[in-house]
């Protein structure tokens, strides 16, 4: 696949708030199929039920949080192809070793910008050998 | 100790003698018993005010769930707000290169296209704005699990109170949080005018 604008995007966030702001800023991008789930156990029904390519999670959620949607994806044969980009309001240490050695595909820290979650999901895309 | 303290603790009374404490114990055991008064004393006269703090928490707890409701709401609008004059100013640059491009290359044609141009790239600079301005609402995620922080220390802490109330024999606070007491917009307190008779 070359053209990101065909990717499948599913933003998980329990804030109705932040999941507009990432759909807003990856429509900029010129990604056109969004989707959106408002917690891990939500996201992960969506991801066996429908076809994915890009997860961008919450780590904070309730029902399921980031982290164990992340191992839920990493330990289903069929979903752990699936890049998980991990976005959260707290920058501590052991939790982005923790998302690293999860499987996560990159990390960002709200408040972030348009130009920090562009980068990080262009270099994503770039390992899936996608182009803009 | 004096002469006849220590005549009486020589000789034997008419009961049979009771082996006495040493008197450094006594003062310890004495200070200890202040001690303890000093601190019950301290708790009782501290009870009336957690007792009010235990009264004012359902408020408190009701006025933290308010401001997120209107921080919400305040994201919400302004998102709404964003999408549109973002579709605006699609429309705009839209308009403008379009017409741009059925403009004649004479020279009037080509001082309009300049200022069409510059129509075109200030309604870049104003999506780059908007942007900036969508981006800011994160805010209310930042804010939102702060105060959904506070509320859980304030359920834990009116349970705390509740419990020494309990075990004071004090009235228990309210379990609900208490009704507001002011009007949420222009047209409750209208109608609150009106039930006045204004």
């Amino acid at each position: 696949m070359s053209d990101p604008s065909q990717l499948k995007f599913l933003i998980v966030d329990d804030f109705s708030t932040m999941r507009r702001i990432v759909r807003g800023l990856l429509k900029e991008m010129g990604c056109q199929h969004l989707s959106e789930a408002e917690d891990g156990q939500v996201a992960l029904n969506m991801l066996r039920t429908s076809r994915f390519d890009f997860v961008v999670s919450d780590i904070n959620m309730p029902v399921m949080d980031g982290f164990a949607l992340l191992a839920a994806i990493k330990a289903d044969e069929t979903l752990r192809h699936l890049p998980v980009l991990m976005v959260t309001a707290e920058a501590r240490k052991d939790d982005i070793v923790r998302a690293a050695q999860s499987g996560a595909a990159g990390y960002i820290v709200k408040p972030f910008s348009k130009a920090v979650l562009e980068d990080k999901v262009q270099r994503i895309l770039s390992k899936m050998g996608v182009t803009a | 100790m004096n002469r006849h303290r220590a005549r009486r603790m020589q000789e034997p009374g008419p009961a049979a003698p009771r082996p006495l404490t040493p008197v450094p114990q006594l003062y310890r055991q004495l200070g200890q018993l202040t001690r303890q008064l000093q601190e019950a004393m301290g708790l009782l006269g501290a009870l009336p005010g957690l007792h009010r703090s235990a009264l004012d928490l359902p408020d408190a707890r009701s006025r933290l769930a308010a401001i997120e409701r209107r921080s919400f709401a305040a994201a919400d609008k302004v998102l709404n707000a964003v999408e549109q004059a973002k579709q605006e100013r699609q429309r705009i640059a839209v308009a403008a290169r379009d017409l741009a491009r059925a403009t004649p290359d004479d020279a009037a044609g080509m001082r309009l296209r300049a200022v069409l141009a510059e129509i075109e790239a200030a309604a870049g600079r104003v999506d780059a704005q908007l942007t900036d301005i969508m981006v800011a609402q994160d805010f209310h995620d930042l804010t939102g699990q702060m105060l959904a922080q506070v509320g859980a220390l304030a359920i834990e802490l009116e349970g705390k109170l509740t419990q020494l109330m309990q075990q004071a024999r004090l009235p228990m606070p309210e379990s609900a949080p208490r009704v507001e007491d002011t009007a949420a917009s222009q047209r409750e307190v209208d109608e609150l005018l009106a039930k006045l008779g204004l």
